[in-house]
């Protein structure tokens, strides 16, 4: 802790991790639509030019049907699978 | 539901793999499930590439690794440390994400993805004595303060952090929020599940058995998360013995507390992943049961015996307090 900071009680620390979470969360979803529209996260850009291309085109206000080629051709082979699907819990 | 289809898509990311299920979309505008499961593969890898440890250049090596007391950090990496921070205060410290030191003491200083887990029946029977963890006294999570309004994070310098099944619940809390005006949708990020979405019909969760390839239990639940904390692939041998990667923090040294894995229900899989690995520390007894008792959830023991606790096996609404 920085110096002359006062330490957060155990109650301030609950509430503190509660409104971070609420406002850190929001943050992010807005970072997040503004890094992959820009392009500026190297960690979308470098490995996940589908990703990137599907996220542009929905920001633009496009669908399924006007993703890039290459969103478009990730998204054709991808499995349709009936409704609800089971899922697993396990340790991983 | 009867007819309806969901989209799938299946990665790796976080040295897990992850599962996304989305139905058709119940609004106008929305991307569709192909479009919107692609932003969110996004979303995880980026997550990743800031979170993980094992990374010596990403974000979160490098707050471990600052010699400044307060540190500038992005969005999303505040949101995985208040995650974890979360994780904690609900567990009273029993959940601790101070302990990279002892884990990489234990051997789990890089990933084991595709590593082939020790055989858990041995290591169970090597084991020493059975003892239930117990949080750490000096609580250093607690030195821990987060300045959303600055971007900045204090703590002592030398205190390092690691976000590992937080990150992961936060990731499916994340997908789960975008997905909710989808007909139906799962998120499985390496065994944390949220699922939901605007159908009523309920969703078959499987809880693997880690001693056998069959289920431990099924539930059926319409909205919610489980998570499921074990160390049936996180297990190796070592000189003494045997260890694995959930710490017992007043020690430091792995937990062997009669239990082999632990299972719990909850609204968020920040949450159900804090409660598994609460109850999975706390070993057979009161203490899981009261872990357990609000959401419900299972345990299984170290001889393979499976105690469902507190739980429905329908969970017809979005998963609550138990009535």
């Amino acid at each position: 802790m920085a110096p002359g900071r006062r330490k957060p009680s155990t109650l301030g620390l609950t509430l503190r991790v509660a409104v971070v979470s609420g406002v850190a969360t929001l943050v992010l979803l807005a970072g997040l639509v503004w890094q992959m529209v820009s392009g500026a996260d190297p960690a979308l850009t470098a490995s996940q030019p589908a990703a990137q291309g599907a996220a542009t085109s929905a920001a633009s206000g496009g669908t399924a049907p006007a993703t890039t080629a290459s969103a478009a051709g990730t998204a054709a082979a991808a499995p349709v699978v009936s409704a609800p699907a089971p899922v697993t819990s396990s340790t991983s | 539901m009867s007819g309806a289809s969901e989209h799938e898509r299946v990665f790796e990311v976080f040295g897990t793999e992850v599962r996304l299920l989305v139905g058709p979309p119940m609004d106008a505008g929305l991307p569709a499930p192909a479009v919107i499961s692609l932003q969110l593969e996004g979303l995880m890898r980026a997550m990743h590439r800031r979170m993980t440890r094992f990374d010596p250049g990403s974000e979160l090596s490098r707050l471990n690794g600052e010699s400044r007391a307060e540190v500038d950090v992005s969005p999303l990496l505040m949101a995985g440390l208040a995650a974890a921070l979360e994780a904690a205060e609900l567990t009273g410290g029993l959940v601790d994400p101070t302990l990279a030191g002892p884990l990489e003491a234990a051997g789990y200083g890089h990933s084991l993805r595709g590593a082939e887990p020790a055989p858990l029946e041995r290591a169970v029977s090597a084991a020493p004595a059975r003892v239930p963890a117990r949080p750490a006294q000096e609580a250093a999570w607690r030195s821990f303060e987060l300045l959303p309004g600055e971007g900045t994070v204090a703590r002592p310098p030398g205190l390092r952090i690691e976000l590992g099944g937080s990150a992961k619940g936060l990731a499916a809390d994340l997908a789960a929020a975008q997905l909710e005006r989808y007909a139906s949708f799962a998120v499985d990020v390496g065994g944390d599940l949220r699922v939901g979405g605007a159908s009523t019909a309920p969703r078959e969760v499987h809880i693997a058995h880690p001693l056998d390839a069959g289920a431990a239990h099924r539930f059926r639940v319409r909205s919610g998360a489980v998570a499921t904390s074990g160390i049936a692939t996180r297990v190796w041998a070592r000189g003494d013995g045997y260890a694995h990667h959930l710490i017992d923090p007043a020690t430091g040294r792995p937990a062997w507390t009669g239990l082999v894995q632990a299972t719990a229900l909850a609204p968020t899989a920040v949450d159900a992943e804090a409660l598994a690995k609460a109850a999975f520390l706390s070993g057979p007894g009161v203490e899981t049961r009261r872990v357990l008792g609000t959401y419900g959830g299972l345990v299984v023991a170290d001889d393979g015996t499976v105690e469902p606790i507190g739980a429905r096996d329908v969970v017809t609404g979005p998963v609550a307090v138990a009535a």
